[in-house]
């Protein structure tokens, strides 16, 4: 019981949307808001899937980040889209 | 090594099914046609729901049972599914994987050309070089001046007006294919001596650029820019083209999402983007005057992007979502960029063709009927109005034929010495703004309809001339080259 509480804060200590990701930030995507149809086609047309590893590149101008064997950039309102499970928080 | 590229079983079993109940012909396998179904492809779902008929009730509650499985869309199930399979095949048939951590030069050179501070010499630097020295001076200079001058002018035209001359006794008829503005010496000589040359050179920039990956990285430093515009990063590749040929970007902004961005783009490129051939001209007649180009320039800049603002701000839509796959930085394959320089120019002399040869024939007719002389007289005043002599009303006149002519026409006004420095800025500012030429607006009409061209038209025209008048107005006032 205990360690299971333990073991949620951690998930959601690590969990990031999207938009939150700092360069660096590396970890797997767990979650798409299928909602904004249009949205999510373009982010599976990048390759933006659950289950997929994801690093953060850059945030400005454009958020951009490396998916797969590929690099891809999106603006915010994509971003906002989907979250990811953060296997190695940057280290400050 | 046998890859399987089934999708869930749910699915795979839809499609099956959906597929023995089509019974339409198509023109692509059922199998695509059930599985595009399942996706909720609009243009299929329609085509099908029309072939179908009656059938199709039953096809649609097939397509609903099966989207009833999955708490997703069934567009996103599928495309998992597809990707999954993909990666799987990558991993499997990949022999050496991309190490972590990428090339360092590469990568800071990647970095530096989207840092917004880095970024803009950089821009600075591809402009210059790419279109200032090899499509400016020497596509639009050094090579029309063989082709056109040597060759047309030299051989060509005085071989066609001999001919014509000779068999044809009507001048009129002279006229039509021969002489000043016939088919051949004037339209024929446009296109191949003139447009050839100058979209030759900018084919083979764009292609040089476009494999290099800068593209996309471009399209990403101005981004937030053309999100003020109404526009996104994506509208990086038109806009750019249209330095090139505004007829030719006109065509490719069918590659943006919306209308609303198509629009916006393409009333853009008819009003504020200079294309090869006058941009040729117009820096050669500034040049001599230090700071004119700098003050064209900045103000054509300013007008790219005040009118971009106002116009996103009054058309209704969604702000447009910037999305973009970012290739590695590459030095172009020269075999590539030759044959995809080939393959465009081969198109757009397809596309672009007839349409100077109906420009001339325009243009004949014009004079023929001595339409040319009442709208010379028309346009006139407006021309004193900003500031610039009776002369120039002819360049502005055939600007709309020949965008560079206009600018040509101005050219021969200052080595007589009739234009002042003030004047020739004035002057080509509102050429630039100034109706788009023939072939552009013959495009336009194709592209968005009759309406919408007269309409971006009828906006344009009184627009150049009274920011023209505004910028004269402002330069006296400044006393700037008085």
């Amino acid at each position: 019981m205990k360690s299971e509480v333990v073991t949620t804060n951690e998930e959601s200590a690590n969990r990031r949307k999207g938009s939150e990701l700092k360069p660096g930030d590396a970890g797997s995507i767990i979650h798409i808001d299928t909602r904004d149809e249009a949205g999510v086609r373009k982010l599976l047309s990048l390759g933006v899937a659950e289950g997929r590893p994801i690093q953060c590149l850059t945030t400005w101008p454009v958020p951009s980040f490396l998916i797969g064997y590929s690099e891809v950039a999106f603006d915010r309102e994509l971003t906002e889209l989907f979250h990811v499970e953060l296997t190695a928080p940057k280290t400050t | 090594m046998a890859f399987s590229t089934k999708l869930d079983e749910p699915i795979e079993e839809a499609i099956s099914q959906i597929s023995e109940k089509l019974a339409g012909s198509y023109d692509i396998p059922r199998r695509a046609v059930a599985t595009m179904l399942l996706e909720g492809d609009p243009g299929i779902t329609e085509e099908v729901r029309r072939i179908e008929g009656e059938r199709f009730p039953a096809i649609h509650r097939r397509i609903d049972k099966t989207a009833a499985r999955y708490d997703r869309p069934l567009s996103y199930v599928i495309t998992v599914n597809r990707q999954e399979s993909c990666f799987k095949i990558a991993d499997e048939a990949l022999l050496r994987k991309a190490k972590v951590g990428r090339k360092p030069l590469r990568e800071t050179l990647a970095t530096l050309t989207t840092h917004p501070v880095a970024g803009v010499p950089i821009l600075v630097l591809v402009v210059y070089f790419g279109l200032y020295q090899f499509v400016g001076v020497f596509g639009a200079q050094i090579l029309v001046d063989l082709l056109e001058v040597e060759l047309f002018e030299g051989y060509i035209n005085p071989w066609v007006n001999n001919v014509v001359e000779r068999f044809l006794p009507w001048v009129w008829a002279q006229d039509l294919l021969a002489h000043e503005y016939g088919v051949i010496t004037l339209g024929v000589r446009y296109a191949v001596a003139l447009i050839l040359p100058i979209v030759a050179t900018f084919s083979l920039l764009f292609s040089v650029i476009e494999d290099s990956g800068y593209l996309p990285r471009l399209a990403m430093l101005l981004d937030r820019v053309f999100k003020r515009i109404g526009l996104n990063g994506r509208a990086v590749i038109p806009m750019t083209l249209g330095f090139g040929c505004d007829t030719m970007a006109t065509v490719v902004t069918r590659t943006l999402e919306t209308k609303r961005e198509r629009l916006i783009a393409n009333f853009l490129l008819a009003l504020a983007i200079p294309c090869s051939a006058q941009l040729g001209v117009i820096i050669g007649l500034l040049s001599p005057v230090p700071g004119a180009l700098a003050v064209w320039g900045i103000f054509l800049m300013g007008v790219f992007l005040l009118v971009g603002f106002l116009t996103a701000q009054i058309l209704p839509g969604r702000r447009p979502n910037f999305y973009m796959e970012l290739p590695p930085l590459r030095v172009p394959k020269l075999s590539n960029v030759l044959q995809k320089s080939y393959t465009r120019v081969h198109w757009y002399f397809k596309e672009v063709f007839p349409l100077f040869v109906l420009a001339s024939i325009f243009i004949w007719l014009g004079n023929l009927t001595g339409l040319f002389g009442l709208v010379l007289e028309a346009i006139r005043p407006l021309v004193n109005a900003i500031g610039l002599p009776d002369e120039t009303a002819r360049a502005f006149l055939f600007g709309f034929f020949r965008r560079d002519y206009g600018a040509a026409g101005l050219f021969d006004l200052q080595r007589s010495g009739l234009l002042s420095p003030r004047q020739l800025v004035v002057a080509a500012a509102t050429l630039t703004l100034f109706v788009p030429c023939v072939a552009q607006f013959a495009i336009t009409i194709r592209e968005r309809g009759w309406k919408t061209a007269v309409a971006m038209g009828s906006i344009i025209f009184p627009f150049a001339f009274l920011v023209g008048f505004l910028l004269n107005q402002l330069l006296t006032a400044l006393r700037l080259w008085a």
